[in-house]
C-alpha cells in the first residue's frame, strides 16, 4: 500500500507536477542567462538535463513532466517567434521534436538505472535480514520464542504480518482481520496466494506457505504493497524467503520436539520398568517363602518349635507383602496429579512413638526413639507422615544386621522439625546418597529389597510438605537419613493466647481448659 | 468375655475372606452367619437378633457406610467394619455413623478377636472401675492411679482419659473425643488433643515416647488400650 498524501497533504503527483516546474524555471533561468544568436543549442541542453536532474533524483513521471514542460518553455521563451507557441521554420520544429525524444528516451534510460540501483539496495538489505534471520531462528529458545522471531522479521520488511500455526489437530485459528479460508486453503495446498501470485489476486494480502519437508506447517499472512509487478515479485520473494526459513526453523523445533518427547518417553518407560522389577521382586522374595513354609507345614511332621518358626515367618512375610501393596497404592497417589495433602497440626514426636510401638508390639527391640522434650506442633498430614516414618524405620531395620540397634531422633530445630534414622548396617555403599532418592532408584545392597519403592515413597511425601530429605554414610559404618520438615506456624488459638506450642509435657496450657479455669 | 453362642453377622462379599473368617470365627466358639451384599445384610438383620456385626465398607450393592446407619437406626449392638489400606476418611465416616471400631485388611486374627472382645465389652453398663496392668482408671471416683500410686490430673485430662476409657479397646476418633470434652464447638482444634495426650502420657505412661496405654491411630483418633 503507498501512501499517497504526504504529511502536508500534497499528493506525489502534485509534488512531481510542482518539482518538474521548479526545474524547469532553473532551466529557463539558465538558458535566459545563455541568451543570444545560436545559443539554441546550448539552452536546449540546459532543459536536457533539468530532465537527467528529474529522471536520477525523482523518478519518471517528473523526468516526463519536466521533458514535456522543458520543450514548451523552450519553444515560447527561446525559439523565434519568441513569446509564442508557434515554430517559424521546420528546422526549430524538428529540433523541439528531437529534443523531447531525447528527453523522454534519457529520462526511461534514468528512471529504469535509478530503480534497479535502488532494488539492488534493497536485495542487499534484504540479503542481509535473511542471514540475520537464520541466526535469529537458531536462537528461538521456544516455539513461541521462534514464532515471534519469524513474525517479527516479516514485520520488520512488510509493516504487519501474522504466522498461524496450525493446533495437533490440523485446525487454524485465524485472528481477526484476516481470511480465514485463505489461510487455510493455504495450509492445504502450500502454495502461495495473493496478489501477482496467480491465486485469489482479489485479496489486499499475501498468504504464504511455511513449507516442511512433510508438507506445510503453518501460513504467513503479510499486506501486498501495490507497487510495480517487478517489486511486487520481488516483494514476494523475500516473503517466500522467510517463510522458508520460519518453516524450517520449524521443522528443526518439531523434530526437536519429538526427539524430546521419545527420550522421556523412554526415560518414564525405563523408569516403569524399574518400577516394575522392584515390584516383582518385593512380591515374589516373601511370596517364596509364603509358599515356603507352608508347603513345608502340610507336607512334613515338624516339632512345635519349627512350625511356630514356619508360621512366623508366613506372617511376617505376608505382612512385608502388605506393605508392598500399600506402597504400590501409596507412589501411585503421590506421583498423581493433583494430590492434596490432608494437613493437621500433629506431633510428629507422637507418630513417631506410634510407629515404633507398632513395631516393639510385633517383637521388634532394636529400635531407640530420642524425641526433644520441646517440639512444636507442625501442620502435615499425619497418615502420609507415618508412612514415611515407617518406612525409614523398615528400611534401617531391614539393612541393620543383626541385633544392630537403629536409632531414631526427632528435634526442634529453628525453623524445621528433623527426623533422623541411623542405623549401623553397611551403609549406602558406593551409591551416591544423593541420587538415593530418585524415583524407583535402588541401592547396591538390594538384596533385602524394597529400598527402592520405600524411598521414592519417602522423597513423595517430603517434597509435598515442602522438606528436605537426605542420606549419608555414617561414622565408622551404617547409613543415615535425615528429614526436615518446615515448622511453618502455630495452631491458631495458641498464638490468641500466646502460649508457645510446645509438647512439653507437665505445663498446663490454660486456653482450653472451659471457661479459663485452671485447675 | 466368653463367645459361646454369641452371633455374629459378616457382612463380606470376599469367599476368601469368609472362608478363613469362619474357621477363626466358629474356632473361638462364636455362631457365624455371613452376608454378601448390604441387602442381604439387612434383611438378615430384620429377621435375627446379632449380637455383633462385621461389615466390609466395600460392598457391591451399597455403599458400607450406608449399611453401617441402617444397621445402627435398627439396632445398637456392636459393629466393626474391615477397610481396604489407605482409606481413612471412610474409616471416620463409619465410625462417625455410628461404628466401634475397624479392622484394616489384611489383618491378622489375632487383632480381629482383640477387636471383637472390645467390641462385645462394650454390651452392658461399662465398668466403674478400669484395671490394666499398672494402670487403674477410677471412673465413679475419678482417681487414677499409675503403678499404685495416685496420680493427679486435671479435669479435662480426666474427662478426656475417662471419655477413652469408657470405649476401652476401640477407637474413638478426634471428632468424637473433642466433642465429648470440649463440646461440639471444638471438634476441629485437634491440636487440644495432642497437647492433652501428651500431657496424659508424661503421667501415665513408663515411656511417654512410646506408649502402651494411650494410643494414637494415626490420622483417626486414639484408643485406649485394654489388655
Amino acid at each position: 500500500m503507498v501512501d499517497a498524501t504526504s504529511p502536508n497533504g500534497m499528493s506525489s503527483a502534485a509534488r512531481s507536477v510542482l518539482r518538474s516546474l521548479v526545474l524547469t524555471v532553473a532551466a529557463s533561468l539558465a538558458a535566459w542567462a545563455m541568451d543570444g544568436p545560436y545559443a539554441l543549442g546550448s539552452q536546449s541542453m540546459a532543459y536536457l538535463l533539468s530532465v537527467v536532474f528529474a529522471a536520477f533524483r525523482y523518478g519518471r513521471l517528473d523526468a516526463i513532466l519536466a521533458a514535456f514542460l522543458g520543450v514548451a518553455a523552450l519553444n515560447f521563451l527561446f525559439v523565434p517567434p519568441r513569446y509564442t507557441l508557434s515554430v517559424e521554420n521546420g528546422d526549430y520544429g524538428f529540433m523541439l521534436l528531437a529534443l523531447l525524444i531525447v528527453s523522454l528516451v534519457v529520462s526511461g534510460l534514468a528512471t529504469r538505472l535509478r530503480s534497479e540501483t535502488a532494488q539492488a539496495q534493497v536485495r542487499e538489505r534484504r540479503a542481509r535480514e535473511m542471514h540475520a534471520l537464520a541466526d535469529l531462528l537458531a536462537e528461538a529458545g521456544s516455539l513461541d520464542d521462534l514464532v515471534l522471531r519469524g513474525s517479527q522479521a516479516m514485520r520488520g520488511a512488510f509493516g504487519d504480518a501474522s504466522v498461524l500455526l496450525p493446533d495437533p489437530l490440523g485446525a487454524l485459528e485465524v485472528r481477526a482481520g484476516l481470511d480465514a479460508d485463505a489461510a487455510k486453503w493455504v495450509l492445504k495446498h502450500g502454495v502461495a496466494i495473493g496478489p501477482a501470485t496467480g491465486y485469489w489476486p482479489e485479496l489486499g494480502r499475501w498468504y504464504v506457505p511455511l513449507p516442511g519437508d512433510a508438507g506445510t506447517l503453518g501460513v504467513a499472512s503479510v499486506p501486498a504493497v501495490a507497487r510495480s509487478p517487478e517489486a511486487m515479485a520481488e516483494d514476494l520473494a523475500h516473503l517466500e524467503a522467510i517463510a522458508r526459513q520460519v518453516g524450517l526453523a520449524l521443522q528443526r523445533e518439531q523434530l526437536a520436539r519429538r526427539a524430546r518427547d521419545a527420550e522421556l518417553e523412554a526415560r518414564a518407560e525405563s523408569q516403569r520398568n524399574a518400577l516394575l522389577a522392584s515390584i516383582s521382586h518385593d512380591l515374589r522374595t516373601p511370596l517364596a517363602a509364603i509358599l515356603g513354609a507352608a508347603t513345608t507345614l502340610t507336607g512334613q511332621k515338624l516339632g512345635d518349635t519349627e512350625r511356630d518358626t514356619l508360621l512366623r515367618s508366613i506372617e511376617d512375610e505376608a505382612r512385608q507383602m502388605t506393605a508392598t501393596a500399600e506402597n504400590i497404592l501409596q507412589l501411585a497417589r503421590l506421583t498423581a496429579d493433583g494430590v492434596s495433602l490432608r494437613r493437621d497440626w500433629q506431633s510428629v514426636g507422637e507418630i513417631a512413638g506410634t510407629v515404633v510401638g507398632r513395631l516393639r508390639r510385633r517383637g521388634e527391640q532394636r529400635l531407640r526413639l530420642e524425641i526433644d522434650a520441646a517440639l512444636p506442633l507442625v501442620e502435615i498430614d499425619p497418615v502420609l507422615i507415618e508412612k514415611l516414618l515407617a518406612n525409614l524405620i523398615d528400611n534401617a531395620l531391614r539393612h541393620a544386621p543383626g541385633t544392630g540397634p537403629v536409632e531414631v531422633r526427632v528435634a526442634a530445630l529453628a525453623t524445621d522439625v528433623e527426623v533422623q534414622v541411623r542405623d549401623r548396617g553397611p551403609g549406602f555403599g558406593h551409591v551416591d546418597p544423593a541420587t538415593l532418592f530418585a524415583k524407583f532408584r535402588r541401592g547396591s545392597n538390594a538384596a533385602q529389597g524394597g529400598a527402592g519403592l520405600g524411598l521414592a515413597i519417602c522423597k513423595a511425601i517430603v517434597d509435598l510438605h515442602g522438606g528436605t530429605i537426605e542420606a549419608a554414610n555414617r561414622e565408622g559404618g551404617g547409613a543415615a537419613v535425615r528429614v526436615t520438615l518446615p515448622r511453618g506456624g502455630v495452631p491458631p488459638s495458641m498464638q490468641l493466647s500466646g502460649v508457645p506450642p510446645s509438647m512439653e509435657p507437665g505445663g498446663e496450657p490454660p486456653p482450653i481448659e472451659p471457661g479459663g479455669l485452671r485447675p | 468375655m466368653s463367645a459361646t453362642g454369641r452371633e455374629l453377622l459378616v457382612v463380606e462379599d470376599d469367599a476368601e475372606i469368609r472362608l478363613f473368617l469362619r474357621t477363626a470365627l466358629a474356632a473361638e466358639g462364636f455362631q457365624v452367619a455371613f452376608a454378601a451384599a448390604g441387602a442381604e445384610a439387612l434383611t438378615m438383620a430384620a429377621h435375627a437378633a446379632f449380637d455383633l456385626f462385621i461389615v466390609d465398607l466395600g460392598l457391591p450393592d451399597m455403599d458400607g457406610i450406608d449399611l453401617v446407619r441402617a444397621v445402627r437406626a435398627r439396632t445398637q449392638a456392636p459393629l466393626l467394619i474391615l477397610s481396604a489400606q489407605t482409606e481413612e476418611d471412610r474409616k471416620i465416616q463409619a465410625l462417625d455413623a455410628g461404628a466401634d471400631d475397624y479392622v484394616t485388611k489384611p489383618f491378622g486374627v489375632g487383632e480381629l478377636r482383640a477387636r471383637i472382645r472390645a467390641a462385645l465389652r462394650r454390651v452392658g453398663e461399662p465398668p466403674a472401675v478400669l484395671e490394666l496392668e499398672g494402670l487403674r482408671i477410677d471412673l465413679d471416683r475419678r482417681l487414677v492411679a499409675h503403678h499404685g500410686k495416685d496420680v493427679h490430673l486435671t479435669p479435662i485430662e480426666f474427662d478426656l482419659l475417662a471419655r477413652l476409657a469408657r470405649s476401652a479397646g476401640r477407637v474413638v476418633t478426634h471428632r468424637q473425643l473433642l466433642a465429648d470434652v470440649w463440646g461440639p464447638e471444638h471438634v476441629d482444634q485437634t491440636h487440644y488433643l495432642r497437647i492433652y495426650m501428651a500431657q496424659l502420657r508424661a503421667k501415665l505412661e513408663d515411656d511417654p515416647a512410646v506408649p502402651r496405654f494411650l494410643l494414637t491411630d494415626t490420622g483417626i483418633g486414639y484408643r485406649l488400650a485394654a489388655e
